[in-house]
């Protein structure tokens, strides 16, 4: 019996794996980025390289919201500067039901030029837990699916592992290529353990209301805002229809933070603006704890008076939100960080090495028998390993090559930027697809050429180069993506060169599963 | 960092105490059982005191949070570490 259930969780890890693998890469991938999202947009907006002012006073927030009512907004949201992000960032919702995002400067509050990208915060991000397919909400129901088999996969992995104990921390490079795929696979998936499961159940934790809304029908009906009143004691009112004054920032501020105790809010959220009712809602930052939400406050937008503020004590909301802070890592911990974005490449290792091992168990086989799979499962592989890689770096490029304020067939510079992005996506595939084993080797090149390229593009379009970015503090995030480019562009040039050197001599080198 | 240290150290002494990853660094060698279990005991204890450094220095909920995250990382150090252990030493 033992060996029969070995055998069917076998089976089950193996077709999963192979089915959902290229998802879930593109998902981890994503995610691990989106560790450095603020990064990557500091990288990508040049404009938004701020240093942040101390103290910052929040009425320099004022020109921000007085920009949204001039277009009409029904809400603004006004995101407070940070260290990681030192921009006003203010999100206002159009008349047309759209979002618009404008930025403003810390300082001075002016409004800075349009960056025309979506960078980091906008596509990579989202793209992370949606694969930005909007429809239906398809994506979320995908990488929810994709949250469920990783967590699967875990468990029948660690059930197929025959000793794994013995194993623990045996990785034999010198082996012959398979044997040693596995072993990295192995030691990637058993050391990475903790980490591959908490971050996909709190994945799907963070999207309860999504995936399991039975509940909240149950005890509320339809009425989900009452929901959200009792369990994170969310508030509304209708407006009046009369027009009336916002009152002063630093007021609203001060008021919730009499409610808090301690702790400065991460945005001010303007619903009616402009009306007499108009109320804020403020969140207060939670970037010295590790729970997500600690406190939400409404003000009364014409006297800045207190309306309610409330926090989470409710054990299960209490528990969710820090489920939803262990995945969010909105936290002021940069040790933490960097240990999330290590653990996530783990991860994207983790899948790659199955994926690999899969088709190279199979592809001799496979020609022998003349099965076109593996050469299929292959070049998806390659597509969406090294393939979503590229596909990143040539976004990054197209930011840096890309004129502000470009459009082209009627797009906009953001959208072509997301153009190239599937574009090079696909030219990867079709690579692959064309040169069969040899694309991983060509790929890889490719990765090493547009890292050293995004990096070289930096410091000829902004002048902040590494040597610059390193010396000053506020240019740090900058210094710490081109730093991960260099480093990306070393590692895809030594795993080219090796597999390059397989391919002439015929033999596997030492070492070469790396 | 100190917890780093002691995490290394910890995982590397229970790793040295399975023969198989002895025989990688150290040829012909046998621990009587005695030994294997104290250092299994020895590494085990150093993994606990970097919980307890780092509980004292980044509080309950961030300490135990950052001690997850580098016991992985810190076993998959060593273990890339004893990968690459024999093509150093060995006689080129």
């Amino acid at each position: 019996m033992q060996g029969g259930f070995r055998a069917s969780m076998n089976w089950l890890h193996t077709w999963s794996g192979v089915v959902l693998g290229s998802l879930l890469f593109a998902i981890f991938w994503m995610g691990t980025l989106a560790v450095f999202d603020k990064e990557i947009d500091r990288w990508m907006m040049p404009a938004t390289r701020l240093a942040l002012p101390t103290p910052f006073s929040y009425e320099t927030m004022r020109p921000a919201y007085q920009a949204a009512l001039a277009a009409k907004a029904s809400a603004v949201l006004l995101l407070v500067p940070n260290e990681r992000s030192p921009v006003i960032t203010a999100l206002w919702r159009s008349a047309d039901g759209s979002f618009a995002q404008h930025l403003f400067d810390p300082s001075s509050g002016a409004e800075l030029p349009e960056q025309g990208t979506f960078a980091a915060s906008r596509f990579i991000y989202p793209f992370h837990y949606t694969l930005n397919l909007k429809m239906f909400g398809l994506g979320y129901w995908i990488v929810g699916l994709c949250g469920m088999m990783m967590m699967v996969l875990c468990v029948s992995g660690v059930v197929i592992h025959r000793k794994i104990f013995v194993d623990l921390f045996t990785f034999r490079p010198e082996r012959k290529f398979g044997r040693a795929t596995l072993d990295l696979h192995n030691v990637a998936g058993v050391l990475g353990l903790p980490f591959h499961i908490v971050i996909s159940l709190s994945g799907l934790v963070i999207l309860f209301a999504l995936y399991f809304p039975s509940g909240i029908w149950a005890v509320y009906g339809q009425d989900s805002r009452l929901f959200g009143r009792e369990a994170y004691g969310s508030y509304a009112r209708p407006p009046l229809r009369q027009a009336g004054d916002l009152a002063s920032f630093d007021a609203m501020v001060a008021a919730a933070k009499s409610a808090w105790g301690q702790g400065e809010p991460n945005y001010l959220y303007v619903f009616n603006p402009g009306d007499a009712a108009a109320y804020v809602q403020l969140n207060r930052a939670s970037d010295d704890v590790v729970s997500n939400i600690s406190a939400v406050a409404y003000v009364d937008g014409a006297t800045g008076a207190l309306i309610s503020a409330s926090s989470p004590t409710r054990p299960a909301a209490v528990v969710q939100r820090f489920v939803a802070g262990l995945h969010f890592i909105q936290f002021r911990h940069w040790a933490l960080r960097w240990a999330y974005f290590a653990l996530g490449l783990v991860g994207c290792v983790l899948i790659a090495t199955g994926l690999l091992f899969w088709v190279k168990s199979r592809s001799e086989r496979h020609r022998k028998l003349g099965h076109s799979g593996a050469r299929i499962v292959e070049a998806i592989s390659v597509a969406s390993v090294t393939g979503i890689v590229i596909a990143t770096l040539a976004f990054m490029v197209a930011n840096r090559i890309l004129p502000l304020g470009l459009t082209a067939f009627g797009i906009e510079r953001g959208t072509i930027e997301i153009v190239v992005f599937y574009l090079a996506w696909l030219l990867t595939l079709l690579h692959a697809w064309r040169a069969g084993a040899r694309a991983w080797t060509g790929q890889c090149m490719v990765i090493a050429l547009l890292a050293l390229a995004a990096v070289l593009l930096n410091a000829a379009t902004t002048g902040d180069h590494l040597i610059r970015s390193i010396t000053n503090r506020t240019l740090w995030p900058v210094a710490g993506i081109d730093a991960g480019l260099l480093m990306a562009t070393m590692i895809a040039a030594a795993v080219a060169h090796r597999l390059a050197r397989k391919e002439r001599t015929g033999v596997v080198p030492s070492g070469s599963a790396l | 960092m100190i917890a780093l240290v002691l995490l290394l150290a910890g995982w590397c002494l229970i790793a040295c105490s399975q023969s198989k990853q002895l025989a990688r660094i150290a040829r012909h060698r046998h621990l009587p059982a005695p030994v294997r279990t104290a250092m299994r005991a020895a590494g085990a204890a150093l993994l606990v005191a970097a919980l307890i450094v780092l509980i004292r220095f980044e509080g309950p909920s961030f300490g135990a949070l950052i001690w997850a995250c580098l016991l992985s990382l810190s076993a998959m150090a060593v273990a890339v570490m004893l990968a690459f252990w024999p093509r150093f030493t060995a006689p080129s």
